[in-house]
């Protein structure tokens, strides 16, 4: 990705000038001034004027890019400790939510993310040798790529609300399903598993420790969801729906998804930003920096689905 | 029985027998946490005062005299540099270590503890022993008995702290935490919540009343009330559960309606509806305090539902009928002599026998 | 006097005032606070608007780091007067001036707005915007129009936050704790989104510095030259930039949690409120660095400067902020000994919070120990500072009584944590940031303060301080708890509160002092002179006072170190003190840039050194 800095002068730096251009120029002190760079260039247009050089400019840009990239995968990095943390507590809970969640899309899903990270490296590159046109083309393949991401992701949500997948409170739950007090307290079992957390409840005299508790649930909620697997196909609700901490799954598949898909709508603005931009020439291989923070950008939005999408669909 | 009703104060606390800085030590293992207060206190009292000495006199030895002054190149020392961060970390490990064996020492529970469950709710602390009694805002205790607190919480988080004791640990609601104590002496103490939990936090607090151990086994087998009145029953549940707290019995006002003078009255609700306080109003609001909030008062109550049976409810409802001079004889006659409304729930106290066992021992 | 004249006055827009006291050929020439500005014709309401929408528009790090600095103040000034509520309500037992949600509600807010709204952008947003791109000896930062949105976003995020006042208030601790903040009142949505919101500010600031520290310093500036005040703000953005997305997950997640019920927190619906405590504190510990850490480096300074001499161990002092930074990201869980996590991380969070401890006390020794055959002069930044010393070693040694397992068991939440952190916080970056602020006015306004009313107002900050919060660590000790409205329990701890309130009285009017006589420094104060204290760092001896709009005429060229006091004021030795040391502290001693120096700008020089 890293890419020698501008070196050369280009005819269309002139016309590219202003893209971040600020109010300082013309105020008479260093708006008019041309500046040296180190390769002997002269370099007026798209130099900000606190900057020395074209190619300071450059690597600060891109350093601060960096950055604000870490802070994303800071901010999607809680999220998957959350989901880390619940799925260590409610493994067989997740293996069974999991199942309601349609893998072909979401493996076509990661396909289209990858060819769209593809066709903005590409741009990049396209960027690079001055091929405006190309550019332009692959900006707005990218651009239509997300949009099919987005367009599947709505189906798939659409599809879980209409039979009753919400998040959290909101999820449907079968009729005479305990509550999470009740199970906590071990005064109840979830449907089926009356064996399993007697057994447990007789072991231990006084009332049995949430953890032997848990223990006993998950280790019949496991025994259940093997017999139950098959179900599933038939569109009846299957055992998940007889579990009160469901919604606790698809918040966190909701709250990541959602924030991702976010993410991507984002990402769309930008890049047809950068697409219209680049038609009126605002690129060229002396300036386009933004069209390289903007793919770093968009490879880590790749990158994160590349993640969300095992831990969700597959595992 | 004599049995202490409040926590003693301690207004002599400047020159009290611990010192300005630690409550009195009344548990087992408070000295453990004590002693390393003190350490700490102490080492890091005598290392202020360097760093403060070392301040002055620099400031007046090395003070500016013209504005000309120059400073003299210093040099930097090895060994000067090696000690402040060698002594310090040698310090701060042997805090780190005493800290870490004290806290070990003190957090485990010996196993023939009694254990006593505990129930965090906004606000105030309900107690249940083995035998299944139950108290409200206090708990009574034997002297030099370790006591174990399985505690939880069925709201916010609250912290269940005795200054005296040293010890504390939250309250987690779905989860169950607990504290122990041994207390060598018998007295009053004050259990507060230290983990900020709304309007009321600051008056969420307990009493520990630590007794001898055969006023203990009295007081556990007694207070069912089974040779009591209706109304006298009721007047003992008034304190044992903490309706004092926020009910007065005089017209005065406090954080809920007073109970003189209301009974038979038309209230007005929140909600703008109203309703006679009869018995009916009165047990529904006890079970169920949020369904209907007094004009002026706070939704600040919880629910009692699980913790009155049948004939507790009665007897409160009795008693608040008697404040107002309408109590039915048969409320006022002792068991046997008149009809006992709450006949059912004689056979849930448990038999005398009980009280005679040993209570240390429950694995 | 060698007098360096390195600007001539090019187009004077400034007019003059009679009384000038700036020495012959010292007039600042490009005054940030004034130029560009209107032309002369335009007047009236007309020239009141255009400049505001100057200064409303600008880019410029100094205007934006001082419109910073009003913000902040105007922050402390509010989350003061509810803090002088806290302590008029505790005066006496029972109701003094508000019942027990109203006070939950003060301590609450004072509490949100001290941290989000004041402390964590104080140092760096304002002295530090102002200073470090003068201090690298760049123009500006990196990125001049993110400094400006970031502060926009600061005050969106604020406004956003106390609007929460106006629906229903919000009554959950600065700590937003769930389940209970889940089921109080709704200004809770509003606290957090606008913490949520202010996150970001603080992102593109740490962001922005990183990059100018990186990549914008003048040539000459190594890591070796770069002032530890800006060691720290590196240090500082680090933090800010890897810690704030984490309390802005965690914001969301409260925020979904309420409004979507998604149970994450929420035991009744299957999660964890303890989970709700680590993310919370994976943020807001690092978040103390963030705040303390830039202290650290304005100290660093005013302990050279006014002992004019070379800050002792400049790596260590350097590296052990990175080291804090760093450190400051495993020790979360010392804030939650007492809230079920397994007792295993309680002793590593226990252990690795005593690491930290030792390289903030390197520091404090090292502070010290630059006073040593040095030359003192006890100015009120000074007195600020050695305030700073005596305080932040208090409340470092307290920290370590918190911070050891069986002791914080007693401790924690209570009053005496109450004191400790106010030790580090107050006593730390507020003292470090008065002591900024008094050093640096005079670069940033071209006034010259009351020095007499600035030693009054520090003496009275000291007292009153320690009057009101060393008391807080005997009544935690004997066993406060901590966000109590009352103490029915503990009756005999009144006369305690009741000296802690009155100490809160003398901190209210030491504070009150520092304001006028700063507001009264603007309007009667006498002009600046270039370098006042005999500073070495670039913005004391490479700009004017107050500084030019971009800066330096010319890029500087470094030549030596920040604290090497003999280069940067070579004439010293010809002068004499005076008495007329009360106007002009020390006679002009350098302003501007050696002339004959090799430049970038006119190709005598090549940046290689960038």
């Amino acid at each position: 990705m890293a890419s020698p800095a501008p070196t050369t002068a280009d005819p269309n730096a002139h016309e590219a000038h202003g893209h971040d251009g600020d109010g300082h120029h013309g105020d008479g002190h260093h708006g008019d001034v041309m500046l040296r760079g180190h390769d002997g260039q002269l370099h007026p247009a798209n130099l900000q004027h606190h900057f020395i050089s074209a190619e300071q400019q450059f690597e600060s840009a891109k350093l601060g890019m960096w950055l604000f990239l870490v802070t994303e995968i800071l901010l999607f990095g809680g999220m998957f400790v959350a989901y880390a943390i619940y799925r260590s507590w409610y493994p067989d809970l997740f293996d069974q939510a999991s199942l309601e969640l349609d893998t072909a899309w979401g493996a076509f899903n990661t396909l289209v993310l990858l060819g769209s990270s593809l066709s903005v490296a590409w741009a990049i590159r396209a960027a690079q040798m001055d091929n405006r046109k190309l550019l332009v083309r692959l900006l707005w393949l990218t651009v239509m790529l997300a949009g099919v991401f987005m367009v599947v992701k709505y189906f798939e949500y659409t599809h879980k609300f209409e039979k009753g997948i919400f998040p959290g409170q909101y999820f449907k739950l079968a009729e005479g399903t305990p509550t999470i007090a009740e199970l906590t307290a071990g005064t109840a079992v979830l449907p089926g598993f009356a064996d399993a957390t007697a057994e447990g409840a007789e072991s231990e005299a006084a009332t049995p420790s949430l953890e032997e508790t848990e223990a006993a649930i998950a280790e019949a909620a496991g025994e259940h969801g093997e017999t139950h697997a098959g179900e599933k196909g038939h569109g009846e609700k299957g055992p998940i729906f007889s579990n009160p901490r469901a919604g606790i799954f698809f918040s966190i598949y909701y709250v990541m998804t959602g924030i991702h898909g976010l993410h991507v709508i984002i990402g769309i603005i930008a890049i047809s930003i950068l697409a219209v931009k680049a038609q009126r020439g605002r690129y060229s291989s002396v300036y386009y920096t933004p069209v390289e923070n903007v793919g770093l950008y968009w490879h880590v939005v790749d990158i994160i689905w590349i993640f969300l999408f095992p831990l969700m669909y597959l595992i | 029985m004599q049995i202490e009703e409040t926590a003693p104060t301690r207004q002599e606390f400047f020159t009290g027998e611990n010192g300005l800085w630690l409550p009195p030590q009344e548990s087992t293992t408070a000295h453990q946490i004590d002693s390393l207060f003190n350490f700490i206190l102490y080492s890091s009292t005598i290392l202020t005062l360097i760093v403060a000495a070392a301040m002055v006199y620099f400031i007046y030895k090395y003070r500016r005299k013209s504005h000309a002054d120059r400073a003299v190149d210093v040099h930097e020392s090895k060994w000067l540099e090696v000690s402040w961060i060698a002594i310090p970390t040698l310090l701060v490990l042997v805090v780190f270590f005493w800290g870490f064996t004290a806290y070990v020492n003190t957090s485990i529970p010996p196993a023939n503890s009694y254990e006593i469950s505990v129930t965090g709710q906004k606000w105030d602390w309900s107690f249940e022993y083995p035998n299944g009694k139950q108290t409200v805002k206090e708990i009574v205790v034997p002297v030099n008995t370790p006591i174990k607190l399985e505690m939880t919480s069925i709201d916010v988080l609250h912290s269940f702290y005795v200054p005296e004791f040293r010890i504390k640990h939250d309250v987690i609601p779905n989860r169950y935490s607990y504290v122990w104590f041994e207390a060598p002496e018998q007295g009053v103490y004050q259990v507060l919540c230290t983990e900020y939990c709304g309007t009321l936090h600051s008056d969420m607090g307990a009493l520990i009343k630590v007794v001898s151990y055969d006023d203990f086994a009295t007081w556990l087998a007694s207070g069912d009330g089974e040779d009591l009145s209706l109304v006298a029953y009721g007047e003992v549940l008034y304190e044992q559960q903490g309706c004092n707290a926020c009910h007065s019995i005089d017209g005065s006002d406090g954080t809920g309606p007073t109970w003189l003078g209301t009974w038979g009255e038309q209230r007005p609700f929140e909600d703008g509806t109203s309703a006679v306080m009869d018995a009916e109003y009165t047990i529904e609001s006890i079970l169920y305090p949020g369904n209907k909030i007094v004009q002026g008062y706070p939704p600040a109550m919880a629910s009692y539902q699980g913790r009155l049976d049948e004939r507790q409810l009665n007897a409160i409802v009795a008693y608040m009928k008697d404040l107002n001079g309408a109590a039915t004889p048969e409320e006022l006659a002792p068991p046997g002599e008149g009809g006992d409304t709450g006949d059912g729930t004689e056979a849930d106290a448990p038999p005398a026998d009980d009280a005679s066992e040993t209570p240390a021992v429950e694995a | 006097m060698a007098t360096l004249t390195p600007t001539q006055p090019r187009t004077s827009t400034v007019p003059r005032k009679k009384r000038s006291a700036y020495p012959e050929g010292h007039e600042p020439v490009h005054n940030f606070l004034r130029e560009p500005g209107p032309g002369p014709e335009v007047t009236g309401f007309k020239r009141f608007r255009a400049i505001a929408w100057e200064w409303m528009t600008t880019v410029d790090h100094k205007r934006i780091g001082l419109m910073y600095l009003v913000s902040v103040s105007a922050a402390f000034a509010l989350g003061g007067i509810l803090a002088l509520l806290v302590r008029l309500e505790l005066m006496t037992q029972g109701e003094t001036v508000m019942g027990p949600d109203a006070y939950n509600q003060v301590f609450t807010l004072h509490g949100i707005v001290m941290v989000f709204l004041f402390i964590v952008p104080s140092i760096p947003a304002s002295l530090g915007n102002f200073l470090l791109p003068i201090m690298v000896g760049a123009k500006d930062v990196a990125f001049p129009k993110l400094n400006l949105a970031s502060f926009y976003i600061y005050g969106i995020g604020a406004i956003v936050a106390v609007a929460g006042l106006f629906f229903g208030g919000v009554d959950t601790g600065w700590t937003f704790y769930t389940p209970y903040s889940k089921s109080t009142v709704d200004g809770v949505l509003f606290m957090g989104l606008g913490v949520f919101i202010m996150g970001f500010s603080s992102i593109l600031t740490g962001l922005n510095f990183i990059v100018t520290i990186h990549k914008m310093r003048a040539p000459g500036m190594t890591w070796n030259r770069l002032p530890l005040f800006l060691w720290s703000i590196y240090a500082t953005s680090i933090v800010q930039v890897l810690a704030t997305p984490v309390i802005g997950i965690t914001m969301l997640l409260l925020f979904l949690e309420r409004v979507l019920q998604i149970g994450i927190f929420d035991p009744a619906l299957g999660g964890d409120p303890v989970l709700f405590q680590h993310f919370f504190w994976f943020y807001s510990h690092p978040a103390v660095y963030i705040m303390i850490l830039p202290a650290f480096g304005v100290i660093s300074e005013l302990m050279g400067t006014f002992s004019r001499q070379r800050v002792y161990g400049y790596r260590a002092v350097a590296l052990s902020s990175v080291a804090i930074a760093l450190l400051g990201f495993l020790v979360w869980g010392h804030h939650m000994f007492t809230s079920g996590q397994s007792p295993v991380s309680s002793v590593i969070f226990s252990l690795i919070t005593f690491l930290i401890g030792i390289p903030s006390g390197i520091k404090i020794f090292n502070w010290i120990w630059t006073m040593y055959k040095g030359s003192v002069w006890l100015q009120t930044p000074m007195l600020y500072a050695l305030t700073f010393l005596f305080l932040f070693t208090i409340g470092g040694v307290t920290g370590i009584m918190v911070g050891a397992l069986a002791a914080d068991i007693h401790l924690h939440d209570t009053y005496f944590v109450v004191a400790h952190f106010h030790y580090v916080m107050m006593g730390g970056t507020v003292m470090a940031m008065l002591g900024g602020l008094h050093y640096w006015w005079p670069k940033m306004t071209g006034k010259l303060y009351s020095e007499r009313w600035g030693k009054i107002s520090a003496l009275l900050v000291f007292l009153g301080f320690n009057m009101t919060f060393f008391i807080q660590f005997i009544m935690g000790s004997q066993g406060m708890p901590r966000r109590y409205y009352d103490y029915p329990d503990m009756p005999w701890l009144e006369p305690l509160h009741q000296a802690s309130t009155m100490g809160s009285w003398v901190l209210g009017v030491g504070l009150m002092i520092v304001l006028i006589n700063g507001i009264h420094s603007l309007f009667r104060g006498k002009p600046a002179p270039g370098n006042p204290w005999g500073g070495a760092t670039l913005e004391w001896t490479a700009t004017t006072t107050p500084p030019d709009h971009h800066n330096f005429k010319r890029t500087p060229l470094v030549t030596h170190g920040p604290y090497d006091y003999n280069a940067a004021l070579p004439h010293l030795r010809e002068q004499v003190s005076g008495d007329g040391a009360a106007a002009v502290p020390v006679p002009d001693i350098a302003v501007g840039v050696p002339q004959n120096e090799p430049s970038i700008e006119d190709g005598t020089r090549q940046p290689d050194s960038l």
